[in-house]
């Protein structure tokens, strides 16, 4: 979080110096049409030369203004939606956990790409849906990029959703979504390690209950390290942005 | 000089006619905009503004229906709860955030539902929520279903839910 604090002195010393080529443009500016009005006697025979100096004038304005306001974007970093880890440290491994077609999950096989870390239960009806629906979104705005951001989803209601279950849910958000789970004992330890509580909430009827959980997604980058966390609702054009930035 | 002469008054006349252009779509825009028209309906003072749900995964039997009513000229008043054919329970929740990103989902009711004249009951993603419980079948992208609210005061409402990615 304090990531931040360095990086806004950053911006705001950049932007005045910025502001300070803006202004030295002004000042250059505003004396030249008046120097154009000294030397007009003949009014009607200097029209031109003076319309055309004038239009001259106005380019250059405008195209230091447009290259000013390109360095600036180019020089300040990029405003992060997530809060971006300080000193990003290796995601831990996800060893028990299986896919939906039982295939183990090997966290190291994701370098490379950008890996987006959900966990969540399906029988969720507000939070898992809302977020799984905004991620999907962002990695469509991502057009040729989303190849390269994949998105997992961990059940951590493993007594109710086994990995199969857990896959033909994800996959009704987006076809290229993963899911996994794995026994109790393995569910607790992995998102223990990935800092998620979660515990049975509220009961609903008779055998039917609520999930209370960490509902953040994460973000691992394409080093294998859990670099940035998203709070659970986020613009999915903001997250879009912070993807772009990422990969 | 003369170069110049005629170019004012047609200049202004083309400025004049553009303006009057512009005025009338303006006009126009705010005649068929910003009415009370926006309600799905309407019924002694009391609006239902909204009412969508996601199309559900295959394997969920539970979802999340979201509806917004105005109490707009009605006695005051509350939502007590929810009814549909295509749940075997309606029950009115919240979802909310702990400082540590937990989200916790309760029962609402009381004061986070209330509809005195004047006010709103807003229900949005992550938030206040009709949970459907026992989902008969799964609800498909642009499938309309109707849900009767029903009041602590005046006479239950019923209004079609569409099913949207939103």
């Amino acid at each position: 979080m304090d990531t931040f604090e360095p990086t806004t002195t950053t911006t705001s010393s950049t932007s005045s110096s910025g502001s300070d080529t803006g202004s030295t443009a002004t000042v250059d500016a505003s004396p030249s049409p008046g120097t154009g009005a000294d030397g007009g006697s003949g009014r009607t025979a200097r029209k031109r030369p003076w319309a055309r100096m004038f239009a001259v004038l106005v380019a250059a304005f405008v195209a230091a203004a447009v290259v000013g306001w390109l360095g600036l974007r180019w020089i300040t970093p990029h405003p992060y939606s997530g809060t971006v880890m300080q000193a990003p440290t290796a995601a831990p491994s996800m060893d028990g956990l299986v896919y939906s077609d039982g295939t183990p999950v090997d966290i190291g096989a994701f370098d490379g790409d950008l890996l987006l870390l959900f966990f969540g239960y399906t029988n969720c009806p507000d939070v898992c849906p809302t977020t799984l629906s905004q991620v999907a979104t962002a990695r469509r705005q991502l057009g040729g990029d989303a190849d390269r951001v994949q998105v997992l989803f961990v059940s951590v209601d493993p007594e109710r959703d086994d990995p199969g279950a857990a896959g033909a849910y994800v996959t009704s958000f987006d076809p290229d979504f993963l899911a996994a789970t794995g026994e109790p004992a393995d569910v607790d330890r992995v998102a223990s390690q990935y800092g998620i509580f979660f515990a049975k909430g509220e009961a609903i009827g008779d055998d039917d209950y609520v999930v209370d959980h960490t509902a953040t997604l994460m973000g691992i980058d394409t080093e294998g390290h859990l670099r940035i966390v998203w709070p659970g609702m986020l613009e999915p054009e903001r997250l879009a942005a912070d993807l772009r930035e990422l990969l | 000089v003369n170069r110049w002469a005629g170019a004012a008054p047609a200049l202004s006349a083309r400025l004049s006619a553009g303006l009057l252009a512009g005025l009338v779509l303006v006009a126009t825009a705010t005649a068929c905009g910003g009415q009370d028209d926006d309600a799905l309906v309407v019924d002694e003072g009391m609006a239902v503004l909204d009412a969508w749900t996601r199309p559900s995964p295959p394997t969920v039997d539970e979802a999340a229906i979201y509806v917004t009513v105005e109490n707009r000229d009605a006695p005051d008043d509350r939502l007590i709860g929810a009814s549909s054919d295509r749940c075997v329970v309606v029950t009115p929740h919240l979802t909310e955030f702990d400082d540590d990103d937990v989200a916790r989902m309760t029962a609402a009711g009381g004061d986070q539902l209330g509809l005195r004249a004047g006010e709103r009951v807003e229900m949005t993603p992550i938030g206040l929520h009709l949970m459907c419980l026992g989902l008969v079948e799964p609800f498909a992208e642009g499938d309309r279903f109707d849900v009767t609210l029903q009041f602590s005061e005046r006479a239950p409402m019923t209004v079609a839910v569409s099913v949207e990615q939103r």
